[in-house]
């Protein structure tokens, strides 16, 4: 029996985590009762090294940057100058609100890290105005829901600062790799948009010029004030990456530095604001790091248990292609995705996925950004997408649920074409770091 | 509450609210302090770049220094995160079910899973520090070269701050189902 119990310990940890139990806590615990029965005492030394692995990895210090980063960013007012700004040169385009608010949201994932912030304040800015001019409800939530969520494709990504060091992949390669997906989905959001409002002008109605349009010089100079500050972060943190200044925990730090100036350049500054940012950038580092260690010492004690041999015999078993194992593995997470947060799957499929991975002989970098791709839908993905739950905080009652199912639909299938388009063209992550990191 | 206030109270039954308080308290305020530690590791790290580029020599330091400032800033945190209810589950049953079945779940993930990984943790970490403060025991990681015993007894009170922390909640568990008695 003993050579199952790697099953049973997933079964179990997959029970725990349903019925309720804090992700980090039911794995820590599966991995201490089933550890203590296979290797007794010495269990809790495969977990002290484990704690001290993690609590001595230089790059995860970048969680905490990267989320302090977003936190500040959220109270910093920049949104708003942003939100104007972009809508300045885009309002006047068929669906040119939504457009513009996928654009600010490209924009405030390229200077944070984490998600759920932004949406929440892009949210806030554009349901009301695009309520007002008549937005079909279903694009309004779909916009907001997948901008939204684009912070974890657009780097910099408080994800790939976990992924990284969990697949044993050089988190300066993800950065530069995952620019071009980002983009690629970002493009599909703003082409689908555009397009659903030529052929159907009444989901996004163009807006008919205002008597009080500013002059082109007012207009540049409003841009100019809005999209300089965050150019300068974005370029302080990934131009440092990419041209090899800063190891991205230090692009973090100066990234971090940059938002605190931001607040003080845009006179949002104070200390009560200071202290509110440090504690909720602690809860969500805590929360995150809680999870990793968890999740390590989960796999820790799986793969000792004989985990890796029970994969490889499964894999061996069902005598999988290559592709077919890629698919088999995506849809997997793809599954997870509907019930799971990013952070669960992450820590519970890579560390068993990679060995496969790299076995059949794909990239890994280029798996992980299929992954990330992948991750990203388990945001939209309901019934328990933080996309949705974000945007049911700040929608006004007359949107309704069905609305937010409805307008997140159309961009999970976008999301699936971005996934296409990766996997038949691995240049598309593969090139940008060989040029820029001298990688292969 | 007030309804609550007016039934005589069982033995006991106030100690165990002081001593909540005083649980909450003490992750309350080890979390708030060690919430601050982001500034110094934006600082060092920061000051690493500037000294790496603009003064042309790396520090030897601030790679070590962030690095034990990271993990005493999260693994502090653990206990505050939990107090404040920010630990991620699934909610889909969870969220249905009633306070009491709640309580249920949260009594049995305390007993049966943290509390023997964070107490057991702590202790062995703590003869881990003892070891590492007889022998003097130093990293080795970088030409900084610290002793490793002050961040080792970090680690060992953090596992024992979210074991106190795993009880306050356990003391909350047990009030929810003895009033819904």
């Amino acid at each position: 029996m003993t050579e199952y119990l790697p099953l049973f310990m997933l079964a179990a940890m997959f029970a725990l985590i349903f019925v309720g139990v804090q992700v980090a806590f039911a794995l820590a615990g599966t991995a201490l009762i089933f550890g203590y029965l296979v290797f007794q005492d010495a269990v809790i030394f495969q977990f002290m090294d484990k704690v001290e692995d993690i609590a001595s990895n230089y790059v995860l210090a970048a969680v905490p940057l990267f989320v302090f980063m977003g936190t500040m960013l959220e109270r910093s007012g920049i949104a708003e100058e942003l939100f104007e700004a972009v809508h300045l040169w885009t309002r006047r385009l068929p669906g040119g609100l939504a457009l513009g608010t996928v654009l600010m949201c490209v924009i405030f994932a390229a200077s944070t890290g984490v998600i759920g912030a932004t949406e929440t304040v892009v949210g806030l800015l554009a349901i009301p105005v695009m309520l007002k001019y008549a937005y079909s409800k279903p694009l309004i939530c779909g916009t907001i829901c997948a901008g939204g969520s684009l912070g974890t494709i657009i780097p910099p990504s408080v994800v790939v600062v976990v992924l990284g060091p969990v697949a044993d992949v050089s988190v300066g390669d993800l950065l530069v790799g995952m620019i071009f997906p980002g983009l690629i989905m970002a493009g599909l959001y703003l082409l689908y948009i555009f397009l659903l409002c030529v052929l159907r002008p009444a989901a996004g109605p163009r807006i008919p010029p205002a008597p009080d349009e500013p002059p082109l010089a007012r207009r540049l100079l409003v841009t100019a004030h809005a999209l300089l500050p965050p150019l300068f972060m974005i370029f302080a943190v990934l131009g440092s990456i990419m041209l090899g200044w800063a190891a991205p925990t230090e692009a973090a730090a100066l990234g971090a530095l940059g938002a605190v100036l931001l607040t003080l350049f845009y006179r949002r500054f104070s200390l009560a604001m200071l202290r509110d940012s440090v504690l909720k950038t602690l809860r969500i580092t805590a929360m995150i790091m809680a999870i990793l260690l968890g999740g390590t010492i989960f796999t820790g004690v799986f793969f000792a248990a004989g985990g890796i041999a029970l994969t490889n015999q499964a894999v061996a078993y069902f005598d999988l292609q290559a592709w077919e194992l890629l698919f088999l593995l995506l849809g997997m997470a793809f599954l997870a995705g509907f019930v799971l947060d990013w952070i669960s799957i992450l820590l519970i499929f890579i560390p068993i996925f990679m060995p496969l991975v790299t076995g059949a002989g794909f990239n890994p970098v280029w798996f992980c950004i299929l992954f990330l791709i992948i991750i990203q839908t388990s945001y939209l993905t309901p019934p328990l997408a933080p996309a949705i739950f974000y945007l049911r905080g700040i929608a006004p009652p007359s949107i309704t649920l069905l609305d937010m199912y409805k307008g997140v639909l159309p961009f999970i299938l976008l999301q699936a074409v971005t996934l296409a388009l990766v996997m038949t063209f691995p240049q598309t992550v593969l090139w940008l770091p060989s040029k820029l990191l001298g990688f292969n | 509450m007030e309804g609550r206030a007016a039934l005589p109270q069982r033995p006991g039954q106030a100690g165990l609210k002081g001593l909540l308080g005083v649980l909450d308290r003490i992750s309350g305020s080890t979390g708030a302090l060690a919430a601050w530690l982001v500034v110094p590791l934006i600082a060092a790290s920061c000051y690493e770049v500037f000294s790496r580029y603009v003064m042309g020599a790396p520090t030897i330091w601030a790679y070590e220094v962030g690095t034990m400032v990271m993990g005493t800033h999260f693994l502090i945190g653990l206990a505050y995160t939990l107090r404040e209810g920010e630990h991620v589950r699934v909610d889909l049953f969870y969220a249905q079910v009633s306070r009491k079945k709640r309580a249920l779940i949260d009594a049995f993930t305390y007993v049966v899973l943290l509390l023997p990984v964070a107490a057991w943790l702590s202790i062995g970490l703590a003869q881990k520090v003892a070891a590492a403060w007889e022998s003097q025991e130093r990293s080795g990681m970088s030409a900084f070269n610290p002793v490793i015993w002050p961040f080792r007894a970090v680690m060992c009170a953090a596992f024992a701050l979210l074991a106190l922390q795993a009880l306050a909640q356990l003391i909350r568990c047990y009030q929810i189902l003895r009033d819904a008695e």
